[in-house]
C-alpha cells in the first residue's frame, strides 16, 4: 500500500509509532476537533498521512474558528490564535502586490479586496480564498447593475457551490445572483419573484440554490435556466412558543442549514424576547427562544426538529453548518445551537432598544443553545471582549 | 443475549510467548474479539492470542478484570451500593495510573486494544496520543514519540510551506 512511499526511507527501529493500525489511525483523527491538529497528526511522518488520506472521506468536519478580529482567528475548541498571510495580488503593473485585507468570512473562504491606479485608472479586484487549501477565485467587482461599488454593498452572503458556480444573496434589489468562473467575468441576477420579499438567507442544497424569507418562504432559484424561481415552500413554519409572541415586538434571526445527520434542510429560527414580556430575560437562557425545522418538500411545509441528535448547529449571517460531532468533547457534543456574540448582542439590543440595557459589557464570543433543556451558555474566548470594531463570524476548517 | 452464568465459567487465554492466564469468562469478553469466539464456540480449552506477549497481556486482563463489573447494559443491579458518579471517578482515578507507561508499552497497549477490541481501552490510550498532538509543537510530538522525521528536507518544506500559519 504505502510501500512505494517507505521504500527509500530510513525507518526509525526504536519506534513501532509510524506503523499505528488503521483502525486506531482513524480513532484518533475522528477524535481531533481542530483542524490544526489533524494537519500536525498528517505531518508527523509519512505513515500517518497516509493514514491521514485514507480517512479523510470518513471524517466529520473539524470544528470552526471564529473571527473576531481583523487578522486574527481562534480554533474553538482550544482557542487557539491563527493568522493567514494576506495573499498577493494577481497581475499587477503598478508595483502594489498585496491585497488590502480580508472583508469577510463566508464558510471556508475569506473575501479580499484590492485597489490600485492602473494607468491613472482606478480599479478594484475581489478574491475569494480558501486559506486551508489555497484554492482562489477572482469574483466580479462591478454589482449586477454593472457599476463598480464595494462588493459588501449589495452582497449580504457569498457561497462558493463549486468551482464552477458561486451564488451570492443580494440585497436592495434583494434576489440571488450567480458567477460562473470561466464563463464570463459578471454576476447574472435572478431577482426575487416578489419585489417585497427581502432574502435572510440562501443554502447550496443538493445542487440547488434555495432562498428564505421573513416569513418562511422558501424559494429555489434555478442557476442554469435564466434565473427562473420556483416557491417551493409558502406557508410559515408552524406555532411554537416563540411564534406567540406578537409580531410587532419580535426580533429574529433565520438560518438555513444543511443537515450532516438527516441530509435534510434545516432552518433555524431564533430570538431574544422583548422586555417585560413573560419571564424577564435571566442568565438561564439570555433571552433567547430558538426553533428548528426541516423542509418537507413532499408536503412543501416547514415541520418541527425537537432533537438535533449527534449534530450541533453553527449558524451566523455569513455561514453556517452543521457538524456530526459525537466523537468530540462534550463542550461540543451534538443537540446544541451555537450562537455568534455579536449576533445576539445585535439583535438583543434591537429588541430592548440599546438604551435598555447595554449588552455590549457582557458580549460573549459565542453562545450555546441546549435543544433539549432550552439553556444557554456563554463563552467568552480569552482575549479582549469584542468592541465596536470586532466582527463575528465563523471559518470553517476545510481543505 | 447475557443469559450465561457469566462470573463462574473460567476461560484460558494463552500468549504467544507460551504464559497462560485464566480468567473469568466475563472479564475476558470485556473484548469483543474474544466474545465473539466465545459466542461461536471457537473457544473450548484455550485462547490464543497472537502478537501480544505475556507482559502486554497481563495489563490488559488487569484492566478488563477493573471494567467488568460497571460495563455491560444490565449489570447496573450489582452495583447499587456504590453511587454510579463515584464509581466512575474511581475508575477514572484508576486509569489514569494506569495508563502511566512508556512510550512502547503504551503502544502496544494500543495495538492489543485494537486486536481484541475493548472499547474502553481502545479509548484510554488513544486519549493520550490526542493529549501529545494537542498538547505540543510538532517537533515535539515526533520527540515524544520517538518517531524520526522520515520527510525528505524538500517535502518537509513543502509540508510548512502548505499550511505556514499552523507551524508557526
Amino acid at each position: 500500500m504505502g510501500a512505494c512511499f517507505t521504500k527509500a526511507r530510513r525507518r526509525s527501529p526504536s519506534s513501532p509509532w509510524p506503523d499505528l493500525p488503521p483502525k486506531v489511525a482513524g480513532l484518533i483523527l475522528c477524535r481531533l476537533s481542530s483542524y490544526a491538529d489533524r494537519l500536525s497528526f498528517r505531518a508527523v511522518c509519512h505513515q500517518w498521512r497516509i493514514a491521514a488520506q485514507q480517512q479523510r472521506p470518513v471524517l466529520p468536519p473539524a470544528l470552526p474558528w471564529l473571527h473576531q478580529r481583523m487578522d486574527t482567528y481562534q480554533s474553538l475548541p482550544d482557542g487557539k490564535v491563527h493568522r493567514f498571510a494576506v495573499p498577493r495580488a494577481p497581475c499587477n503593473s503598478s508595483g502594489r502586490d498585496a491585497f488590502d485585507g480580508m472583508l469577510c468570512n463566508f464558510g471556508s473562504w475569506v473575501l479580499y479586496e484590492h485597489h490600485h491606479d492602473e494607468d491613472h485608472t482606478y480599479r478594484r479586484r475581489c478574491l475569494l480564498r480558501n486559506p486551508f487549501s489555497g484554492a482562489t477565485i477572482h469574483i466580479p467587482w462591478r454589482s449586477i447593475d454593472g457599476r463598480e461599488r464595494p462588493l459588501m454593498e449589495f452582497i449580504f452572503k457569498l457561497i462558493v457551490c463549486s468551482s464552477e458556480l458561486v451564488a451570492a444573496l443580494v440585497f436592495a434589489p434583494s434576489g440571488v445572483a450567480f458567477f460562473r468562473p470561466g464563463a464570463g467575468f459578471s454576476w447574472s441576477f435572478s431577482p426575487a419573484d416578489d419585489s417585497y420579499t427581502t432574502y435572510k438567507d440562501i443554502a447550496f442544497f443538493h445542487g440547488n440554490l434555495y432562498a428564505l424569507n421573513g416569513r418562511g418562504g422558501l424559494f429555489l432559484h434555478h442557476h442554469d435556466s435564466g434565473g427562473q424561481v420556483e416557491h417551493v415552500i409558502k406557508t410559515p413554519p408552524p406555532a411554537t412558543k416563540f411564534s406567540e409572541l406578537p409580531d410587532d415586538c419580535r426580533s429574529f434571526i433565520q438560518h438555513l442549514v444543511v443537515s450532516s445527520s438527516s441530509g435534510k434542510l434545516l432552518m433555524v429560527r431564533w430570538g431574544i424576547d422583548p422586555p417585560n414580556y413573560g419571564v424577564k430575560k435571566t442568565a438561564i437562557d439570555h433571552g433567547i427562544r430558538l426553533d428548528v425545522f426541516e423542509a418537507d418538500f413532499e408536503k412543501k411545509q416547514w415541520s418541527e426538529v425537537k432533537d438535533l441528535g449527534d449534530q450541533v448547529l453553527f449558524v451566523g449571517r455569513t455561514g453556517s453548518r452543521s457538524i456530526c460531532s459525537s466523537h468530540y468533547d462534550e463542550r461540543f457534543r451534538g443537540n446544541r445551537v451555537f450562537i455568534l456574540g455579536l449576533e445576539w448582542n445585535q439583535t438583543a439590543n434591537h429588541a430592548h432598544g440599546s438604551s435598555m440595557y447595554n449588552y455590549n459589557h457582557v458580549t460573549p464570543s459565542y453562545l450555546v443553545y441546549d435543544v433539549k433543556s432550552g439553556t444557554v451558555t456563554a463563552v467568552s474566548l480569552d482575549g479582549a471582549p469584542p468592541s465596536y470594531e470586532s466582527v463575528s463570524e465563523w471559518l470553517f476548517p476545510c481543505d | 443475549m447475557a443469559t450465561r452464568e457469566a462470573g463462574k465459567k473460567m476461560i484460558m487465554l494463552k500468549s504467544p510467548d507460551g504464559m497462560e492466564f485464566e480468567v473469568e469468562e466475563a472479564v475476558a469478553m470485556e473484548s469483543q474479539t474474544i466474545r465473539k469466539m466465545i459466542e461461536d464456540d471457537c473457544a473450548d480449552t484455550a485462547i490464543l492470542i497472537p502478537n501480544i506477549n505475556s507482559k502486554i497481556l497481563s495489563r490488559v486482563i488487569e484492566y478488563c478484570n477493573k471494567h467488568v463489573p460497571t460495563t455491560g447494559a444490565t449489570g447496573a443491579a450489582a452495583s447499587d451500593t456504590v453511587a454510579p458518579a463515584a464509581l466512575a471517578e474511581d475508575l477514572k482515578i484508576w486509569d489514569a495510573e494506569f495508563i502511566k507507561v512508556n512510550r512502547a508499552t503504551r503502544f502496544d497497549l494500543i495495538q492489543a486494544a485494537s486486536y481484541l477490541n475493548i472499547k474502553g481501552l481502545l479509548d484510554l490510550t488513544s486519549q493520550t496520543t490526542i493529549d501529545t498532538i494537542s498538547d505540543n509543537s510538532l517537533e515535539e510530538i515526533r520527540s515524544f514519540l520517538s518517531t524520526k522525521n522520515d520527510y525528505l528536507p524538500e517535502e518537509e518544506q513543502t509540508i510548512r510551506r502548505e499550511n505556514q500559519w499552523a507551524f508557526q
